[in-house]
């Protein structure tokens, strides 16, 4: 922890990098921000004529997009670039360089590929929640939003573990690893809506096996003050922080064995 | 891609041969494609599980009800697969490759070989999409349908004989559009925002993701200003039957007004564009 | 300080599991097949510190991987090797802290900001104390001949100009050891001098060791000292440049000609 200004650093070289070309980043962040607001938009209108989905109105389903909007840019700050890029790192021998400094590797990835870009992201996503937290009149006390900041850093953990768990495997496969990400970015669209709209089994694998849902839809419950809509116990609606916590935790174990593996077959 | 020599440029013959030779193009960039086959395959579970949510979607919202503002729950399928099929064909990352061919400088040769710029982009563009939609996308709802079944409904002859058109007007009008958008990466360069933030625009009034038959009417009122509906959504509920005759004949007309538009206004940042490259060397 | 005992690296290759028949593809998801490759069978070596040592071989004959084990990026199969008592690939901290690496062309400085935002986030990693800092930069700058581009993004350098620049940041924390792996690869003969001018320099001022691999007989010529010839992962030669050339010439007028004499050896073995 006494290298906090070392990690600073690192995000103000990124943060200045991107500002070099202020224009075009003033211009990139309007354009997202328009992007998202229009996806945010486009639920609106889907429940314009049906009113609710599931049992879910409008906004409700707004906030899930909000949550899944948020904590995804949260982990995309510290984790897209990392792990988008990993294989390309280990095939081409980029990443003996990490293991040549006296840093973290993991933590030296991170903050080397951290991409300001995404305040574009976390900051609509904040805005959107907010909207949607106005419009449901949601009346939150202090410890209601110390459980949604809860629930903000466990689904980004949520987040991130996927990333990590999506590229990971390419220090054992040398071809294709896009398997794992491609299977982590079409998961991920299941829970732009409330998964009571899907049959058991797709429910129990977003709860088990790649539980996502736990980025949105289950931390919902508690806010919303729905007790009604799913096959398992309240206390889901509880449980994000510490899935996150876990699965990361499990990332983080496989990250080791990965620098390991690397360690003695090279590149 | 390798270049192709055009030897003879005969009047009577020009058209045949530009055809030909994008017709090859269209053919190149579709066999590259066959080195992705793995890509294939996860593009197929991508579609089918993109196919998956939308179907689940439209149930719960539908829930018990047969019709929806007039529109039936099978018409709404319809809409839904003809959608992802379109989109697969009209996928366009010409906004980008312009941008990159802008700020590396390459774009500079590309306006000297003898083939136009724009038909290049879209028959490479045009390739890789049919590619996938024959390999990923088509066989992910065959198999969709095969395994979870679907709602049957009746077509008319008539109907979907208004769809061919419709559609391939329809087409023709997206690519135009990507294209003009694509130039004003000549502009930008490679942070194409322009290109970006007008999808986003489009998606809104285009219909593609929501229907517009459940649109509020005030998005309607500005939507009919705007070429955006004439993509996939009319040429859909010409299928559908739910436009008819004259309106039919009017929406088609429409299209081909639009494309005619957009031509004319290309032409013309196409000229600004040009003189911008060689005045500052791109 | 640089110790290596019976030093060994091989790889297992697996075999794509296109077996003939059911039975082997069926065996092949339990236990793939695999013969192993022998990339290192054993050097040993010492490296006193402040030394100039080039490591030359043929492709794929070790030397890379030998590097790599020496800075830690790979971990031996068999033996030791410890740079200052300690071992590389497992006391990642206080190896990085007395290494400087530059592997290639592959660039270690942040792309779209001048080299000083890389230098400063180097003081920061290492710990580098200001008054050191500001010397070695003012010495690899002037050195290196960096001052006309020092505020330029790299982005916009010439690979030399990138490579100078490389150097300079692996050194500013005055490790005890630079790592070099073809470093003079596909730089044009003025830019090659330089950085050649440059490590014998670093090497008088600063006492660093300097352990690289080329394909370039003139870098062996103009910089070390010592020369390690590494072919199908033994070592052929260990010693001072000057006995090698004594030993292998064949006669007074190629003793200069390190390219023939190693071109020799080659065939011979």
């Amino acid at each position: 922890m006494r290298s906090l200004p070392l990690y600073w650093r690192f995000i103000s070289i990124s943060v200045r990098a991107k500002t070099e070309y202020r224009t075009a980043f003033a211009l990139t962040f309007l354009a997202r921000g328009i992007v998202w607001s229009t996806e945010f938009a486009l639920i609106w209108v889907l429940l314009y004529t049906f009113k609710s989905i599931a049992g879910w109105t409008a906004y409700e389903v707004m906030f899930l997009y909000a949550l899944q909007l948020t904590t995804y840019s949260l982990a995309a700050f510290f984790c897209f670039h990392p792990f988008t890029k990993l294989s390309y790192k280990i095939q081409s021998g980029e990443f003996d360089e990490l293991l040549t400094k006296p840093m973290n590797p993991l933590l030296y990835l991170m903050c080397r590929e951290f991409s300001a870009s995404y305040a574009a992201n976390v900051t609509f996503g904040i805005a959107f929640l907010s909207v949607c937290i106005y419009r449901l009149e949601l009346t939150l006390g202090v410890s209601d939003v110390l459980f949604l900041l809860a629930v903000l850093a466990g689904g980004a953990l949520i987040q991130a573990s996927a990333f990590m768990y999506g590229a990971i495997p390419s220090f054992w496969m040398v071809r294709n690893t896009s398997i794992m990400e491609m299977l982590m970015s079409d998961f991920r669209s299941f829970i732009r809506y409330p998964i009571s709209i899907y049959p058991s089994s797709v429910q129990v694998i977003l709860t088990l096996l790649i539980p996502f849902a736990f980025i949105n839809f289950y931390p919902a419950h508690y806010f919303l003050g729905r007790v009604d809509s799913h096959l398992f116990h309240p206390v889901l609606a509880y449980m994000t922080p510490l899935v996150g916590v876990v699965l990361f935790g499990g990332a983080l174990l496989l990250w080791r064995a990965g620098v390991r593996r690397y360690h003695s077959t090279g590149s | 891609m390798q270049d192709l020599e055009i030897e003879t440029w005969g009047d009577g013959s020009h058209m045949l041969q530009a055809s030909m030779l994008y017709a090859a193009m269209l053919r190149c960039s579709f066999r590259q494609q066959t080195a992705y086959r793995t890509n294939s395959l996860l593009l197929l579970c991508g579609s089918f599980v993109k196919l998956f949510i939308l179907v689940s979607v439209w149930r719960g919202l539908y829930g018990d009800n047969e019709r929806i503002n007039g529109i039936a729950y099978a018409e709404v399928l319809l809409f839904v697969i003809v959608n992802l099929l379109a989109s697969t064909l009209t996928a366009s990352a010409i906004g980008g490759r312009m941008g990159e061919k802008v700020s590396s400088g390459a774009i500079g040769v590309d306006l000297l070989r003898p083939a136009s710029l724009k038909f290049t982009l879209i028959s490479e563009q045009l390739g890789e999409n049919a590619f996938r939609l024959f390999f990923s996308t088509l066989p992910a709802c065959l198999l969709y349908i095969a395994l979870l079944g679907w709602p049957s409904s009746s077509i008319g002859v008539a109907q979907a004989a208004l769809f061919a058109v419709g559609i391939t007007g329809g087409i023709i009008l997206i690519y135009q559009i990507h294209y003009l958008l694509g130039l004003t990466s000549f502009w930008t360069g490679n942070s194409y925002y322009i290109d970006w933030f007008m999808r986003a625009f489009i998606e809104l009034f285009a219909g593609t993701f929501v229907p517009l038959w459940f649109y509020p009417q005030i998005l309607l009122n500005i939507g009919q200003y705007l070429p955006f509906r004439l993509m996939t959504f009319e040429p859909i509920a010409l299928l559908v039957g739910n436009i008819r005759g004259w309106e039919a004949a009017s929406s088609i007309a429409q299209q081909w007004g639009w494309i005619a538009a957009l031509w004319l206004a290309e032409r013309w940042v196409w000229r600004k564009a040009q003189s911008k490259v060689f005045v500052q060397g791109g | 300080m640089i110790e290596a005992e019976r030093l060994a690296k091989a790889y297992k290759i697996y075999g794509s599991g296109r077996g003939r028949g059911w039975g082997e593809a069926i065996r092949g998801v339990f236990a793939r097949p695999y013969e192993v490759k022998e990339a290192v069978k054993g050097v040993s070596f010492r490296i006193r510190p402040g030394e100039l040592v080039g490591f030359i071989g043929p492709n794929g004959a070790g030397k890379s991987t030998t590097i790599k084990m020496l800075s830690g990026v790979l971990t031996p199969t068999s033996g030791k090797v410890r740079v200052n008592g300690c071992i590389p690939s497992e006391d990642r901290r206080r190896n990085g802290l007395q290494i400087g690496v530059v592997f290639g062309q592959r660039s270690q400085l942040f792309w779209d900001l001048p080299m000083e935002e890389t230098f400063l986030l180097h003081r920061r990693m290492y710990r580098i104390p200001s008054d050191q800092f500001r010397r070695n930069v003012d010495f690899m700058v002037e050195l290196l001949e960096m001052e006309g581009f020092y505020r330029t993004p790299v982005r916009q350098l010439s690979l030399g100009q990138k490579m100078r620049a490389n150097l300079a940041a692996a050194l500013l924390h005055d490790p005890a050891v630079l790592y070099l792996d073809e470093p003079t690869i596909g730089l044009d003969v003025v830019a090659k001098a330089k950085i050649r001018r440059f490590l014998r320099e670093l090497n008088e001022e600063k006492r660093t060791t300097v352990i690289l691999t080329t394909h370039d007989m003139d870098d062996i010529d103009e910089v070390c000292e010592r020369l390690m010839l590494i072919d199908r992962g033994t070592m052929i030669h260990d010693g001072p440049l000057a006995e090698f050339k004594r030993r292998y010439s064949e006669g007074p007028e190629d003793a200069a000609d390190l390219e023939r004499i190693i071109g020799t050896i080659y065939s011979r073995s």
